[in-house]
């Protein structure tokens, strides 16, 4: 014990001795470990924050979009009764929520208002976790009424123009006069469901053919059995609406294979960013034996002195690995800090939600450690296996 | 101290040590027979080049002898390993420098615990070993100090108390006098005949100064490899 303390305090004085050498020296493993510690860091970040959007939603859900091929008319749409009809076909689908989404100019006190129209009924409130803040959702019964509940967003510009209670104002969508009805709380983005629900008017599905001829179902959600064998599923809904409607173009998206492209590609991306931080520690560990090779030559007098009094082949091993082990692991530290901050800079300006992960500085400590090992070694190595007279005798 | 007086500590049979260069080969010694009984006092002299370096160095056990038997206390240490070298050094050997060879960055202190640290001993009693040394050689209000802030005798003294502090079976001083000015020189000699009529320390010093090796018993003369 007294060994080895009294050898790390040695180290520390030779390295303090060396200042600017061992700073430079440190730099490399720095600017490696950080390297690694941030890029680790951001990679599960990243990950947490895509993931995060699933949260509320859930990933047992399939999105089907229907479009238009070349030879298919505007009058051959999917019925309500037969976008319904999918909960009967496989017993794995739960829920089903089908909507029209349409673009028509929007007004409220003859301003106007930026936004989309989405037809809806009661379960697309469901499946898509949309609270309201005041009043209340559209149901089936609305039937033809024109009612709708506005998207955060909306009643946010609205709040510009008015202080009344926005709801029962009216708000005009193309020619008609729409009765608000209810608002919607602030919905969390997500690139699962195409459509912006803040900056959005949901209004009663059937509504939506009153004011668009091209008004059609062209997307469905479908909330899944969690077991459910998604391929099986998406090939009983493709062959059912392919005998309701003739030459549509379907596009079926699963949640839950979404999710899992998401993390491989944010695990790609990690592999390859520590790889980069590899190599810069790859330099930096290249930079301590290089330092170290000098350290030996140049302490030889030392080594043969220490020798002469009774040091052994690993005394002088140990004394100059503690002192490799010693630069890097400092290097590594700093590192660890300044990767974190690097982590921790990266998620406030991309506006990520920051966790203090332990993996990477765990990383960043055990690599730094080990980069100290593995280049310090056969520096000492060369210390250990000189010959005293050799050793004594230099300059 | 030692009462045995008269007892063969080191035993030099037929060592010949022979260096390989570019050009061929150069034998530094050729044969040395050599008993050195303890506490005894000897001094061993020789021009330059007669191999009372490299004399010293198989003594001291720095070095390996290419041929001949080299006994220390009756072991036979002509062929040992690295490891156990350095444990021989560090329990029976003392060093003492012509430029004292003091570490720059330890403290006098320090400098004298080191050997013991290599001991393994705690630094508790290495301290008190390292500061009784001090002591004797007249150092202990300079412990302290770093080598550079002490003068040649003073650097010179603190050496032979690290050479003595893990109590030795013999010193060996390669020219000890010769890096100091002869007041200086002196009094490190006072102190080396001190410890060996006192103390009845086996010392061996290499040295060609006649002052030196006039307060010796003995004078093994050195040249060209071969004692005369």
């Amino acid at each position: 014990m007294t060994m080895w303390l009294k050898q790390i305090h040695e180290a520390l004085l030779n390295l303090v001795h060396a200042k600017l050498r061992s700073s430079l020296t440190l730099l490399g493993v720095l600017v490696g470990t950080a390297s690694v510690v941030a890029m680790v860091s951001v990679g599960e970040l990243a990950t947490h924050e895509a993931l995060k959007q699933f949260k509320t939603l859930g990933t047992d859900l399939l999105s089907i979009s229907i479009s238009d091929g070349e030879e298919s008319s505007h009058n051959d749409n999917l019925s309500l009764t037969q976008a319904f009809h999918l909960s009967s076909i496989d017993s794995n689908i739960l829920d089903v929520a089908p909507y029209v989404q349409i673009y028509n100019p929007i007004h409220y006190n003859e301003q106007q208002i930026n936004g989309s129209i989405l037809g809806v009924t009661d379960s697309f409130k469901t499946i898509t976790h949309l609270e309201l803040m005041a009043g209340r959702s559209i149901t089936l019964m609305d039937n033809y009424t024109f009612y709708c509940v506005i998207g955060n967003k909306i009643y946010q510009t609205m709040k510009k123009f008015t202080f009344l209670n926005p709801i029962g104002q009216q708000i005009r969508i193309g020619n008609e006069l729409f009765t608000i009805i209810g608002v919607a709380n602030p919905w969390p983005e997500n690139n699962f469901v195409y459509a912006n629900l803040d900056n959005a008017i949901l209004v009663p599905l059937l509504a939506t053919q009153l004011l668009s001829k091209y008004a059609a179902i062209n997307n469905i959600i479908i909330r899944l059995n969690p077991n459910a064998n998604i391929d099986q599923v998406k090939n009983h809904v493709t062959s059912y609406i392919n005998q309701q409607v003739s030459h549509k173009n379907l596009y079926i998206r699963s949640a839950k294979e979404l999710v899992e492209r998401m993390s491989k590609q944010s695990a790609i991306l990690t592999l390859f960013l520590s790889f980069i931080g590899g190599i810069s520690l790859l330099v930096g560990g290249i930079g301590v034996m290089n330092i170290m090779l000098v350290s030996v030559t140049e302490r030889r007098r030392e080594i043969g002195i220490r020798m002469a009094v009774g040091a052994t082949p690993y005394h002088i091993r140990t004394l100059f690995l503690i002192e490799a082990i010693t630069l890097s692991l400092i290097g590594g530290i700093l590192g660890i800090i300044i990767g974190v901050t690097t982590a921790y800079l990266i998620a406030y300006f991309s506006h990520w939600e920051f966790t203090l992960l332990l993996l990477p500085p765990v990383i960043g400590f055990t690599i730094s450690v080990a980069v100290g090992i593995f280049f310090g070694f056969y520096p000492a190595h060369r210390a250990a296996k000189l010959d005293p007279i050799v050793a004594l005798k230099a300059e | 101290m030692r009462e045995t007086k008269l007892l063969p500590l080191i035993n030099l049979t037929a060592i010949t040590k022979t260096y390989q260069s570019g050009a061929g080969e150069f034998q530094a010694l050729r044969g040395i027979n050599l008993t050195l009984m303890q506490g005894e006092m000897v001094a061993i002299v020789g021009p330059s080049g007669s191999g009372k370096s490299t004399l010293m160095n198989i003594i001291g056990l720095l070095d390996q002898p290419t041929s001949g038997k080299y006994f220390f206390s009756a072991q036979d240490v002509s062929q040992t390993a690295k490891h156990d070298l350095a444990n021989l050094r560090n329990h029976k050997l003392g060093f003492v420098f012509q430029t004292f060879f003091l570490l720059p960055r330890l403290t006098a202190l320090q400098n004298v615990m080191m050997p013991l640290f290599y001991r393994g001993e705690s630094k508790k009693t290495a301290q008190e070993k390292a500061l009784l040394m001090l002591k004797k050689v007249g150092m202990e209000y300079f412990s302290q100090h770093k080598p550079n802030e002490l003068s040649g005798g003073q650097q010179q003294r603190v050496a032979i108390a690290r050479a003595l502090v893990g109590d030795p079976n013999v010193i060996l001083a390669d020219e000890p006098t010769g890096a100091l000015d002869s007041t200086t020189g002196k009094e490190i000699l006072d102190l080396f005949t001190y410890l060996h009529q006192k103390e009845q320390r086996t010392i061996m010093i290499i040295t060609h100064d006649h002052s030196v090796s006039s307060r010796c018993q003995r004078i093994i003369a050195l040249k060209d490899g071969e004692l005369i």
